[in-house]
């Protein structure tokens, strides 16, 4: 072995330490790059499965044949039933002197409830007063759909004719968990009795549909809510008052918005939103207040004010680690595959709300079984599951299944992009300026 | 001493993934019944609208002292497009033309 000296050493160490350190963010480098492109096609893979799914849905929707066997039912006096080209349906009887008599008239209306449209066919008697009511068509959360016909929420509407109101509060009582479906049931069969008496009855005065701006007790909360959590989160130099903030705020959520109200943000309006299912914003400005202030508040700041602050189950789970000290458990190990897990669930039920078009099946969360007590058995299981593991570990439904973290985070990555492609073209910008 | 504190660490792990498997089992169970076609977005919900009975068994067994004309018909706001205007007793249906409803419908959409 050749005798090679201190000195001569000591540089060949150095130069390889050089080398190592130029190579090290070569790696480095690369390694981001491979990632950015794999993050690249699978957003690019997500999009088209997304784009199909809607196109499916689109594709697969106003079926005429979803009426098949319904006029029957609204007309159930009718020997005889024609249709015309404005969508009315007369039913008519043979008269004694062989010639036919009107029995009653029949028509659709449709309006945007809490997963998408409803259609109902409304059947009246030749006089424009309602017999029957049937719905054709929904894409309601089923559990709560269920809950009109429970409190025979459609019995308050026969006798009524076109010239009553038809409003919940007015002349008829809403639904307590189920208010946006109930209000959509309403302004459909608004909709078609109007439309019977203007298409069938001679002189019929239609009262005008003066829907008044439903502004009230719920959106006034909801406005709060999102204003004092903007206004908490600035507040980095006294985290005290922060931290009681925070608390009251979750509180009110998990009070007002759940227990009282019961009106949780939830997978099912996002599929809405997508799906083009945007319902009257005079009847649910609240709708609109909790997706519009999650999407600004979000982009702005940067954080969710909803899923951290006031979502009532994020709270409702918080409360109950706070009484065992619950701690976060994110493994550094298996974290990364469970989130893949989490978005992977997410994806699933959405590219399945847009495809056969009912976003309010997608509603897999248990945040109406807690707080309407209305749900499916899986969901009972999984909220008792969620509950006793709220105990354990600090919110474990918000960590590791709830479909719109990946949602709101998908959000904040592309307030990201948007922020480093502006960073970006200003520092090109800037540059092209200082050259001659 | 720390192969015990990997084991531990392992058990925790376990535990966890066991954990979320049931939570992503009774998720997929909950999608699977709500997209079922069992569900009421695709079963008639009507609650008001009921069959009677056909016409002609109504006629027969029809108090025929007590009866009047139909209220509804020709009694309407302006009447209806295609109406009689005259009221048409009940009494008088001929049975030969009165089919039980769902029969013989010509609904054209």
């Amino acid at each position: 072995m050749a005798h090679i000296p201190l000195t001569r050493l000591i540089v060949l160490i150095h130069q390889v330490t050089n080398m190592q350190k130029a190579a090290a963010p070569n790696s480095i480098q690369q390694q981001r790059a491979r990632q950015r492109r794999r993050q690249g096609l699978l957003s690019l893979a997500a999009f088209l499965i997304l784009a199909g799914a809607w196109l499916v849905g689109y594709l697969n929707t106003g079926n005429q044949d979803a009426l098949n066997g319904y006029v029957e039912e609204v007309l159930p006096q009718a020997t005889r039933i024609e249709s015309d080209s404005n969508g009315l349906f007369t039913g008519t009887i043979t008269g004694d002197d062989g010639e036919p008599v009107v029995s009653g008239y029949a028509m659709v209306g449709v309006a945007t409830g809490y997963g998408g449209p409803i259609a109902m066919l409304v059947g009246t008697d030749p006089a424009g007063t309602i017999t029957a009511v049937s719905v054709v068509e929904h894409a309601e959360t089923p559990n709560f759909f269920r809950q009109l016909e429970r409190v025979r929420f459609y019995d308050q509407f026969t006798g009524t004719s076109y010239g009553d109101s038809l409003y919940l509060g007015e002349d008829i009582d809403g639904v307590s968990g189920a208010t946006l479906s109930a209000e959509a049931v309403a302004q459909g069969i608004r909709q078609a009795v109007r439309g019977i008496a203007s298409s069938a009855i001679d002189g019929a005065v239609i009262p005008p549909d003066n829907r008044p701006i439903n502004f009230g007790a719920p959106e006034i909360v909801l406005l709060a809510l999102f204003v004092v959590s903007f206004i908490l989160h600035q507040l980095r130099s006294r985290p005290i008052i922060k931290k009681y903030g925070r608390w009251a705020v979750m509180a009110t959520g998990v009070l007002v918005l759940g227990f009282i109200l019961n009106k949780p943000f939830t997978l099912a309006n996002v599929v809405s939103l997508l799906a083009g299912y945007w319902p009257d914003w005079r009847n649910n400005l609240y709708w609109f207040l909790l997706l519009g202030g999650i999407l600004v508040v979000t982009s702005i700041q940067g954080k969710n004010p909803y899923c951290s602050w006031f979502c009532p189950f994020g709270a409702t789970q918080e409360f109950l680690g706070s009484l065992t000290g619950a701690k976060p458990y994110q493994p550094r190990a298996i974290y990364s595959k469970l989130q893949w897990l989490q978005r992977g669930l997410s994806f699933t039920a959405i590219v399945l709300g847009l495809a056969l078009r009912q976003p309010g099946a997608t509603s897999y969360e248990p945040f109406g079984t807690l707080f309407n007590l209305e749900g499916s058995w899986p969901q009972w299981v999984l909220l008792v599951m969620v509950l006793f593991g709220s105990l354990v570990i600090y919110r474990p439904f918000c960590n590791y299944l709830c479909p719109l973290d990946p949602v709101v985070g998908y959000i904040g990555e592309v307030r990201r992009w948007v922020k480093n492609l502006w960073q970006k073209n200003r520092a090109a910008r800037s540059t092209s300026g200082r050259l001659p | 001493m720390a192969k015990e504190q990997s084991r531990q660490i392992d058990k925790r792990q376990v535990a966890l993934i066991a954990y979320l498997a049931l939570g992503v089992a009774m998720i997929l169970m909950t999608l699977v019944l709500a997209f079922t076609p069992e569900t009421p977005a695709t079963t008639q919900v009507t609650v008001v609208a009921t069959r009677t009975l056909s016409p002609l068994v109504l006629t027969q067994q029809a108090d025929y002292v007590t009866i009047g004309p139909a209220a509804h018909q020709g009694s309407g706001t302006g009447g209806g497009r295609g109406q009689h205007a005259e009221a048409t007793p009940a009494s008088t249906i001929e049975s030969g033309t009165a089919t039980p409803s769902g029969e013989n419908h010509d609904t054209s959409h």
